[in-house]
């Protein structure tokens, strides 16, 4: 019983720590918000999310194969570990990529494997930044002929964009919550350690509590990374990151708010006509997406060998 | 007090520098004006130190407003692209009166004298010289409280300005160099027809970047 939440806790703060950063980074390192002011919105708009429309990526997850008490622990255990590891080799990590590879892994070993649910997660997976993309690419223009017609003044312009992204790194909290909780939760469930309401909470609480306490250096990095782009760049960046979770929240499936950044930085990058769509930093991106769930799978089919091993005298 | 006032207090404390700056900066073009027309009419004199004095309290008053905008820009009280651009426009704008206060204080410290057939052209450039910074003021108002269409306008009419003030400043040296004056008189008259004509050359430049700054800030 307390492998599993341990774990899953661990992976959630984990997850929080990394993923705040997509939703905030612009907004603490331009000074418009308080990091700690930042972090407090984020962790309330990750529960809200995780509470209010978590449900379905659970449901996903924990189709995907049955889980017991100790397979719940080594697959969260196994996905944070990947995270971590993946995070020191300076990769760009999803912790949704890492915990299906460790759910797969543990599937693999027990024989039992539903792979319908697999295909839906695979096309998300490589529809994300994809569509983090085309939807920054449409927004651009959209919002940039709005924004030009309003013909503000530096200071109202200012707070317009202030408030712009405020509001977007809140709805990205929101999606995050609503997204990525079922990373942390759906084990918690498929393993019948929890109820789908507590599992939530834990998943949410967890989040939130990575996002509150460890999220500042990631936030310092990723925030620096976006201001390369003008301030309206940068909101709709996090807007269409916000709103591509969010849809695949509806469709259930988890997936890495860091590839629908990038895929939303590469979109707005492709509009403005930039030649500095750095192609290094997409292939890092593409063996990030290869590896994650790879490194996954094999740890927990490892972790799960292990803990099954007899001795036979 | 409206909620914006409230959530936005630092912008809008820069705000009401900057416009109080703008303010200042006009009253120091203003008194170079009356200032260079009063030592025309009248020459050096009381009248013309009492100006320079006046340009000299406006300019130090600006420069204490700029610093304050400036410690309130590095508190990060705007967006980073948004801080830069006011601070480069805020450097470029108080070259222009830092240049304005030294034509009245070589006119003040030198005792200067002109000749009187450059009295015509003088007191064209220097209404040239004040028009072109009008222009100027009103492009720096219009960039700060938010309408970007006349600003290209305004630059153009800067433009023009400064190659009159170019045609009247080559003309008068011309004549002085033309002249039986002798040698230290010439390049006296010289490096004040100079110092003068600068002003609308700096105007420019400020002119310049505030229309990069109104283009920049467009999707």
């Amino acid at each position: 019983m307390v492998l599993p939440v341990v774990a899953g806790g661990f992976l959630g703060w984990a997850l929080g720590a990394n993923d705040a950063a997509n939703c905030f980074g612009t907004a603490v390192r331009s000074g418009m918000l308080r990091f700690r002011t930042a972090t407090l919105l984020c962790a309330v708009m990750v529960v809200v999310g995780a509470l209010l429309e978590g449900h379905a990526g659970i449901e996903t997850l924990g189709g995907l194969t049955s889980q017991t008490a100790l397979t719940a622990g080594l697959t969260a255990l196994s996905a944070a570990i990947t995270v971590t590891v993946m995070t020191l080799l300076g990769l760009p990590i999803s912790t949704s990529q890492a915990v299906v590879g460790a759910i797969l892994g543990i599937g693999l070993m027990q024989r039992q494997l539903n792979l319908e649910g697999l295909e839906k997660v695979v096309v998300c997976w490589v529809g994300t930044p994809l569509g983090a993309l085309l939807l920054a690419a449409a927004l651009y223009p959209l919002l940039g002929r709005l924004y030009n017609r309003l013909d503000l003044g530096v200071y109202r312009q200012d707070e317009a964009l202030r408030i712009g992204l405020i509001a977007v790194g809140c709805y990205g909290g929101y999606a995050l919550g609503a997204n990525n909780v079922a990373n942390v939760s759906a084990v918690l469930v498929a393993s019948g350690l929890s109820t789908p309401l507590e599992a939530t909470l834990i998943g949410g609480g967890s989040i939130a509590l990575g996002a509150l306490t460890f999220s500042r250096r990631v936030m310092a990095t990723v925030g620096s990374g976006v201001v390369k782009l003008d301030a309206f760049s940068a909101l709709v960046v996090v807007l269409a990151e916000a709103l591509t979770v969010h849809v695949y929240a509806w469709v259930g499936v988890p997936v890495s708010t860091s590839q629908a950044v990038v895929g939303a930085v590469v979109g707005v990058g492709l509009v403005r006509g930039l030649r500095s769509v750095r192609l290094r930093r997409l292939r890092n991106i593409a063996l990030g997406w290869l590896l994650t769930p790879a490194i996954g799978a094999a740890l927990s089919a490892a972790l799960y060998f292990v803990t099954h091993l007899r001795y036979v005298g | 007090m409206k909620l914006a006032d409230l959530l936005f207090r630092e912008q809008r404390e820069v705000e009401a520098r900057l416009a109080e700056y703008l303010d200042h900066w006009w009253s120091c073009i203003d008194g170079l004006r009356a200032g260079m027309h009063s030592f025309l009419e009248e020459g050096s004199g009381e009248q013309v130190d009492f100006y320079y004095g006046r340009v000299d309290r406006e300019e130090s008053t600006s420069d204490g407003l700029r610093r304050a905008v400036e410690s309130r820009l590095f508190a990060k009280a705007l967006l980073p692209e948004a801080r830069g651009d006011i601070m480069r426009t805020l450097e470029a704008f108080d070259v222009v009166i830092n240049r304005a206060e030294s034509v009245l204080r070589q006119v003040v410290i030198e005792r200067l004298q002109v000749e009187p057939w450059m009295l015509q052209d003088l007191a064209r450039l220097i209404d040239q010289t004040a028009e072109g910074c009008r222009c100027l003021h009103q492009a720096g108002c219009h960039l700060l409280h938010g309408r970007d269409q006349p600003i290209a306008g305004l630059v153009r009419q800067v433009d023009e300005i400064e190659s009159r003030c170019d045609h009247v400043e080559d003309a008068l040296l011309e004549r002085i160099f033309a002249s039986d004056l002798d040698l230290a008189r010439k390049l006296q008259l010289k490096d004040f027809v100079r110092r003068l004509g600068t002003i609308s050359d700096l105007a420019e430049e400020v002119a310049d970047h505030l229309h990069i700054v109104s283009i920049k800030r467009r999707v």
